[in-house]
């Protein structure tokens, strides 16, 4: 049956209704022989192809231009001049992972010696650090109160430490654990409030946790491979937040329901890096193919590829500037690339950390970046 | 049996492609429109784009405390040393 989109969706319905209630009993569409359970699963097999070829070819029909064609009448962007304004110093091995608290002036840092330091970056002091009980500590998050920071790696955990404004006290003693994967922790985000904690792990799950209780409210499931990273959606466009995977895919969750409502599978290795666009309305991803890539969740299709043929090592880390138009990755090759995200080029190349760049994040306000490195600092750059 | 978890991880994929394949799209047209519009109604705001007045950008500007680095160092000490005569006058 070839059929239009409509017939093999009845088809296709008909079978699973009957092989769930375990009738193997012919549908008028099919010949006159009986149905066996490894025919039903080829017959998936051919539909689920079906409806992958249907999926691209909608998503081909509107594909009626590029991006760059759209954005050539805007004008270039003049030359930048971007630098290190602050060294922090003070990790003692690779620096994993950052975050900004909204105060748009300190900043929380973990690393592969197990420590986590809270900086104020205006004057490089560091306000705490904590001693975490295992080494590769890959993600950090702070809290939107600025009152706790959210830390984990090979622990498999996610814990939250209140920062205390006594310097004296011991932060390890208030720590609670709150989520517990099987497998590494990658990623971490509080949602809206220090009340829960979207984690992403190495064993392909992402889950939404209550900080309070450490009780599991949502696991999302459908990565076959490790789960790198994670953002959550600016808080105007809903419940919804996207990751990014080792197997090269990058899903779109509705958080209420647990559901993958989009799914994009453009790049041609691990995604390490995702971030949405300001509006909410796209996000970029950055991989190990050496390609930053930009998706828009209304046409549902890759809509702009940044890459150059003289970059060949992979993008670690990636984020936008306030408005959308600059996007800032990360680098194995130690160095910052600054795209033009309207018209594909690259607007600014920026060399100064002398390891793979790891972490990067534009401040609260847009004011500055940071970025993270193998090479044990991070530096923020305006 | 492997066969019927195969079967169930089979018609989850088909039953997840069906709710991707009806997903609502708009053209690449209208999407990149609206992602061009965001970026010029916002840039006059994004201090990395266009740069901030000289003094509202705290991290282009020194502050007055420790732990700088190269010459803005330097310069705040002479500054303090001179400083410093005057009130010995």
């Amino acid at each position: 049956f070839s059929g239009s989109f409509g017939e093999v969706y009845q088809t296709f319905h008909l079978s699973i209704y009957m092989s769930s209630n375990n009738k193997f009993s012919i549908s008028p569409e099919m010949a006159t022989q009986e149905v066996q359970p490894n025919e039903t699963l080829s017959n998936l097999k051919a539909e689920s192809d079906t409806l992958k070829t249907k999926l691209e070819d909608e998503r081909a029909k509107l594909h009626d231009v590029e991006l760059h064609q759209v954005a050539e009448k805007v004008d270039g962007l003049g030359q930048f001049i971007m630098k290190t304004r602050r060294t922090l110093k003070g990790h003692g091995n690779k620096v994993l992972c950052m975050d900004w608290c909204k105060d748009k002036r300190r900043i929380v840092s973990s690393s592969q010696d197990g420590k986590v330091i809270v900086w104020d970056a205006f004057t490089t002091n560091k306000e705490h650090a904590v001693t975490m009980p295992c080494t590769w500590v890959m993600a950090c998050a702070y809290a939107p109160s600025g009152c706790a920071v959210a830390c984990g790696g090979l622990d498999n955990k996610c814990s939250v430490y209140p920062l205390s404004l006594d310097k004296n006290e011991n932060l390890a003693a208030k720590k609670k654990s709150v989520a517990m994967h099987t497998n590494y922790l990658s990623a971490c985000s509080f949602t809206n409030s220090d009340m829960q904690i979207l984690t992403s792990s190495g064993d392909g799950t992402c889950a939404l946790w209550d900080v309070e209780s450490g009780q599991l409210l949502q696991s999302f499931h459908g990565h076959a491979a490790d789960v790198l990273c994670l953002d959550l959606a600016p808080s105007e466009t809903g419940n919804t937040f996207i990751s990014g995977g080792c197997d090269k895919k990058a899903n779109v969750w509705d958080m209420r329901s647990g559901q993958c409502i989009q799914s994009f599978e453009t790049h041609e290795s691990d995604i390490n890096s995702v971030r949405y666009y300001p509006s909410g309305d796209a996000f970029a991803s950055g991989s190990d193919d050496a390609t930053c890539r930009l998706y828009d969740l209304r046409a549902d299709r890759e809509v702009a590829i940044y890459s150059k043929e003289s970059i060949i090592f992979g993008a670690s880390s990636v984020d936008f500037s306030l408005s959308g138009r600059l996007l800032f990755g990360g680098y194995n090759d130690y160095t910052i690339n600054v795209w033009d995200v309207l018209k594909g080029t690259r607007v600014s190349i920026l060399f100064g950390h002398e390891n793979r760049v790891s972490a990067l994040r534009v401040s609260p306000d847009g004011t500055a970046f940071c970025s993270g490195s193998w090479d044990h600092t991070l530096r923020v750059w305006a | 049996m492997t066969s019927n978890s195969n079967l169930s991880n089979m018609r989850r994929l088909v039953d997840q492609l069906k709710l991707e394949a009806s997903v609502e799209r708009i053209k690449v047209s209208q999407a990149a429109a609206e992602l061009q519009q965001y970026c010029l109604q916002n840039a006059a705001k994004d201090a990395l784009l266009v740069g901030v007045p000289t003094g509202s950008n705290p991290f282009r500007e020194p502050r007055s405390c420790n732990l700088f680095q190269g010459q803005q160092n330097i310069r705040i000490m002479q500054r303090k040393t001179y400083i410093g005569t005057q009130k010995n006058d």
